[in-house]
């Protein structure tokens, strides 16, 4: 049952923007009795409301937890600035949504490391729940505070802060997790020695540990099949996306090799068809929303899709209901996904080409070709859909001239195709700089400068003004501190405190995001930021190299040299072994549903 | 939560009750439910009113007993009744609403001062637009119930002025304390 509000909560929340990002109470939340639970876990994500509630990892990991009689998790977002000060003003500490119990009150504190550019977030969130920063000034008054997600890979930048980080999947660690925390609050162990027991458990790196100083491996669900999902999804009071989001697969083995998701993530392991079906038909019914969304990183790749959009179409009833899947591989794009695919009127159709050659979409192993895309692009626009959006990278290595010619002819040409089918097509184009990501084949490339990427934008937006055509482009500053944090070391961590100190919130926000902060600190600190986006030598070590936690560094390498040499790497699940080192065959395999 | 929120929430609600709501027709389909005046962020409410037009018969009691597990906490439906396609619409249906407002203690002179005044004198402000309303066109009643709290009746009328202001126009109250005041919608009266 959902707690009354506390009285000095309710009386500011008048003074704050969205209040309902405070209030928690939303269908689907699961208040549990405080002091009935022997674990009480707080999951943050360190963005807004609107944003985090749309991130499924938060909800799997939040549904494990209260699936267990005796512990509970609760949720807390970054508060907004009017927030932030107003709790600092009143001397009041950030709460959570479900009981507005302090976020220090928690036993666990399990926060997102979802996206560079929320470190600061972080760092909000620890201040405001009158946490210290550093893991080094907590004490037992305080909670364990762990990280888990996607930059955990590489955690370094930010592993001052944390007690322990969780690299790889999260649904089997947190339960040994809070078995931990359950069985050292009964045995009244001292927070070194609950940190000594987290140290042991594979896929969990403490930075304090002698133990487990930079060795660590990674955590993997064997079969996601068998993983618990949650049927009945908090549904937000406002959210990005209102949609029943369903994840088919974990993991890609396309090989494209700017990509760090399609190497942190493998094996594939997909769930089976009449599965995603159930999970997405139980939580349309629960939770009464229109549109549900099928999240894998290679949607096309997953045999059973066309059926299952079919099946939950068909199971709606006289209900409507719209599918929104991820960007789709032009090869992979078939008349029918694109028939089952939301409303042809409204909204727009998204692609990813990546690159404007088919000799740059070699080098990354993209693989399709320019007819592949004009193919799709000619289904789409002749299915009804009206706009549709290509996703392009800038600066990837190798870039020439013709490379961002080639994003210009290609959209020109989806413009023509759309024309043939309609009066007024829209064709956005949309290009973000490449970012060199750990655990990668790049992860020894150059990121092209702020000055460069300023450069080639200007080119696009002047080639592609014409009716018809829109340019979006990613902010040059904020992929230039993406790539500082992306490739950097634990001396970040104080960069990233004055930064905090100076006012640095919501780096992910455009409007928000003030490079001058960063500037400021870099030159008083005397760091050269852009040395962290200069090409790394073959030698180099990386702050991430002694986790095992991906493919081996061998492997990296020869992909590296293969994309020099144009040549393509196969999908393993429907091919030979590529050797990236993941799979020991047992545990870990490729898991493809049929 | 502001009305869209609330809308929304109420959308799903009977969606995921299995009632099978209207659509408009057009580019961008959307269910046919309506509420009237929107409630402000901040102001409780027990009286609200939402049109929905469905295209199946509807079993009252049932909204009314299981809509409460797919209602966020603090939403409840009370009563469910069936109109006439002739109704009018609840904006034009409701001709006063009941207001409870928890202000400052001493407010006893105030409320006896606009009571017993013939005109009441208050600066309307819509972006560029200023315009001198009298607030006694708009407050059929206004009246202690408990200490610090007043009943206020507000006429259904056009200009159509929102109730922080009527509140803040009577005890002249700054915008700060407006948004501590406990404002709580309790009744409407219909035309006719």
């Amino acid at each position: 049952m959902q707690s009354p509000m506390r009285r000095e909560i309710r009386e500011i929340l008048p003074f704050v923007e969205k209040p309902f990002r405070y209030i928690g109470g939303e269908v689907g939340s699961r208040p549990k009795n405080w002091s009935e639970c022997d674990v009480r876990v707080c999951f943050a994500f360190p963005e807004v409301y609107e944003i985090g509630m749309s991130h499924l990892g938060l909800s799997i990991l939040y549904n494990i937890i209260n699936d267990q009689p005796k512990m509970l998790a609760e949720r807390v977002f970054a508060p907004w600035m009017d927030m932030e000060k107003i709790l600092v003003e009143k001397d009041l500490s950030l709460f959570s949504l479900e009981s507005q119990k302090f976020v220090g009150d928690f036993d666990v504190l399990g926060i997102s490391l979802a996206y560079e550019l929320t470190y600061t977030n972080i760092l909000t969130i620890l201040k405001c729940s009158k946490i210290p920063i550093y893991t080094k000034e907590r004490d037992e008054r305080h909670p364990i505070v762990i990280a888990g997600g996607p930059c955990a890979f590489n955690p370094m930048p930010v592993a001052p802060f944390f007690d322990a980080v969780v690299i790889g999947d999260g649904e089997e660690v947190i339960l040994q997790i809070a078995n931990i925390i359950r069985d050292a609050k009964k045995d009244k162990l001292k927070r070194s020695e609950i940190l000594d027991e987290l140290s042991h458990i594979k896929g969990i790196y403490v930075p304090t540990s002698s133990r487990s100083t930079i060795h660590c491996s990674r955590s993997t669900v064997s079969n996601l099949e068998s993983q618990p999902f949650p049927t009945f999804p908090i549904v937000p009071h406002a959210a990005t996306h209102e949609r029943v989001a369903v994840e088919v697969s974990r993991g890609c083995a396309k090989g494209c090799r700017f990509c760090q998701a399609g190497y942190i993530y493998r094996p594939v392991r997909q769930r089976t068809g009449k599965t995603v079906t159930e999970l997405a038909c139980v939580g349309l019914n629960n939770t009464g929303c229109e549109e549900f969304s099928f999240l894998s990183l290679s949607i096309g790749d997953w045999q059973p899709l066309e059926n299952a959009l079919s099946s939950v179409h068909e199971r709606s009833g006289e209900m409507p209901v719209n599918a929104s899947l991820p960007s789709l591989r032009a090869e992979s794009l078939t008349q029918n996904m694109i028939d089952r695919l939301g409303n042809a009127r409204s909204g727009s159709f998204t692609i990813a080409p990546e690159a404007g050659t088919e000799r740059m979409r070699r080098f990354i192993n993209k693989g399709n070709t320019d007819e592949d895309l004009y193919s799709s692009v000619e289904k789409i626009f002749k299915s009804g859909w009206h706009a549709i959006k290509l996703y392009f990278m800038i600066g990837l290595p190798s870039e020439t001239v013709s490379d961002i010619d080639g994003i210009i002819e290609i959209s020109n040409k989806c413009l023509e195709i759309g024309r043939k089918y309609h009066r007024r097509p829209d064709v956005t184009v949309s290009t973000s700089t490449f970012v060199s990501k750990s655990h990668t084949p790049f992860q020894w490339a150059r990121q092209i400068s702020i000055e460069e990427t300023l450069r080639i934008q200007s080119d696009l937006k002047k080639r592609l003004r014409r009716p018809g055509l829109y340019y979006k482009w990613h902010n040059a500053e904020m992929s230039f501190l993406e790539g500082v944090f992306s490739r950097g070391g634990s001396e970040l961590a104080c960069v990233i405190e004055q930064a905090h100190q100076l006012g640095a919130r919501f780096d992910g926000w455009e409007e928000h995001f003030n490079m001058s902060y960063w500037n400021n600190v870099f030159n008083n600190l005397e760091i050269v930021a852009a040395k962290y986006l200069e090409a790394r030598d073959i030698n180099f070590i990386f702050p991430w190299d002694g986790f095992s936690v991906g493919p081996s560094r061998d492997f990296l390498l020869r992909e590296l040299e293969k994309a020099h040499a144009l040549l393509p790497t196969e999908d393993c699940t429907t091919g030979d072994c590529t050797g990236c080192g993941v799979c020991d065959f047992k545990g870990v395999k490729n898991v493809i549903a049929l | 939560m502001g009305s869209i929120e609330t809308l929304d929430a109420i959308r799903r609600a009977f969606r995921a009750l299995g009632l099978k709501l209207k659509y408009s027709e057009g580019y961008h389909p959307r269910p046919k439910i309506s509420s009237g005046a929107a409630l402000p962020v901040g102001i409780e409410s027990e009286c609200e009113f939402v049109d929905i037009e469905t295209v199946m018969a509807i079993e009252k009691e049932k909204i009314v007993n299981d809509s409460q597990s797919y209602l966020p906490f603090g939403m409840k439906v009370v009563s469910v009744e069936e109109l006439l396609p002739s109704a009018k619409s609840i904006e034009d249906s409701i001709s006063l609403v009941k207001y409870e407002v928890g202000v400052k203690d001493d407010i006893g002179v105030l409320v006896d001062r606009f009571n017993c005044a013939e005109k009441w004198l208050f600066t309307r402000r819509r972006k560029d637009k200023e315009e001198i309303v009298d607030l006694k066109y708009y407050v059929s009643h206004l009246a202690i119930l408990d200490c610090g709290v007043v009943g206020v009746s507000v006429q259904n009328r056009k200009p159509i002025l929102r109730i922080v202001e009527i509140v803040g126009g009577i005890f002249s109250l700054s915008d700060e304390m407006l948004r501590c005041a406990h404002i709580k919608k309790v009744g409407v009266e219909f035309v006719g």
